[in-house]
């Protein structure tokens, strides 16, 4: 395992989809390189707070909204 | 009824049928706004404004694409619109609240090597230091990581709204990767 393919297998890793092998190389990996081990800590800090505001919904008035605006041009 | 159906009957004198399209796309469009927004009242904004400019544009819709890819351009060049009409003070405050808080940011998401990403909590400035390196992206970069991260896109749907190839999209989203996790250690390198 080597940097550049522990980079591209980290949406991989984290959505749980590599083979067990796999999982235990990348895991090896960050675990004795600084610079993966940072890589994986921003790339899962920065989904998370993707996931957060993801979760938010668009307010349910807003196709009335839209219509109305039409209507009234 | 298809999207294509729904326009044609719109065009052909239904204004009302254009709900359809505004049910079945809001909560993409508000993801993507909120991609670039940060803010729930001013997604919801951006996204009426996308909607009534889509609507508008409407007899101009070719479909040589989805309506989704068209939309999703739209909402796009909107939502750049929208944040580069920010005001000057704004953006000042802004940088000025990032990088006065570096410090504070590097030391939570600093690493020691073994340590377990996995367990990391997350603290609200956390939360503003992930937003700000965001929106610090060049506009290409951000533009794609908002659609891969925020909408789920693939590189293909990525590149046709972004009238790009794969290899070009797949290259923002590296460099964008790179330049975010640059921003969050704390190291000065850019683009």
């Amino acid at each position: 395992m080597n940097c550049e393919l522990c980079h591209k297998e980290f949406d991989a890793w984290h959505k749980d989809r590599l083979t067990p092998e796999r999982r235990d190389q990348v895991d090896s990996h960050i675990k004795t390189c600084s610079e993966c081990n940072e890589y994986y800590r921003v790339q899962i800090l920065i989904d998370r707070v993707i996931a957060v505001e993801k979760e938010l919904q668009v307010n349910p008035y807003l196709s009335a909204r839209v219509m109305t605006e039409i209507e009234n041009r | 009824m298809t999207d294509n159906e729904i326009i044609s009957s719109v065009l052909q004198g239904n204004p009302n049928n254009y709900r359809y399209l505004v049910e079945k796309y809001q909560q993409m469009v508000f993801r993507t706004c909120i991609g670039f927004v940060h803010n729930k009242d001013d997604a919801d904004d951006l996204s009426q404004d996308i909607f009534i400019q889509a609507y508008q544009a409407l007899p101009r819709f070719k479909g040589d694409s989805a309506f989704s890819t068209w939309l999703y351009r739209i909402a796009v060049n909107a939502s750049l619109n929208k944040i580069r009409k920010s005001t000057l003070k704004n953006i000042l405050q802004r940088i000025e609240n990032f990088t006065g808080k570096r410090n504070e940011h590097e030391t939570f998401v600093s690493v020691s090597t073994g340590e377990d990403p996995e367990n990391m909590l997350i603290r609200q400035e956390q939360i503003e230091a992930v937003r700000q390196a965001l929106d610090a992206l060049p506009e290409n970069q951000r533009t794609a990581i908002i659609l891969s991260k925020y909408d789920d896109l693939s590189q293909k749907e990525i590149a046709e709204i972004m009238n790009n190839t794969e290899g070009a999209v797949e290259a923002l989203l590296q460099r964008a990767k790179k330049n975010l996790r640059d921003k969050l250690s704390g190291k000065r390198k850019n683009n």
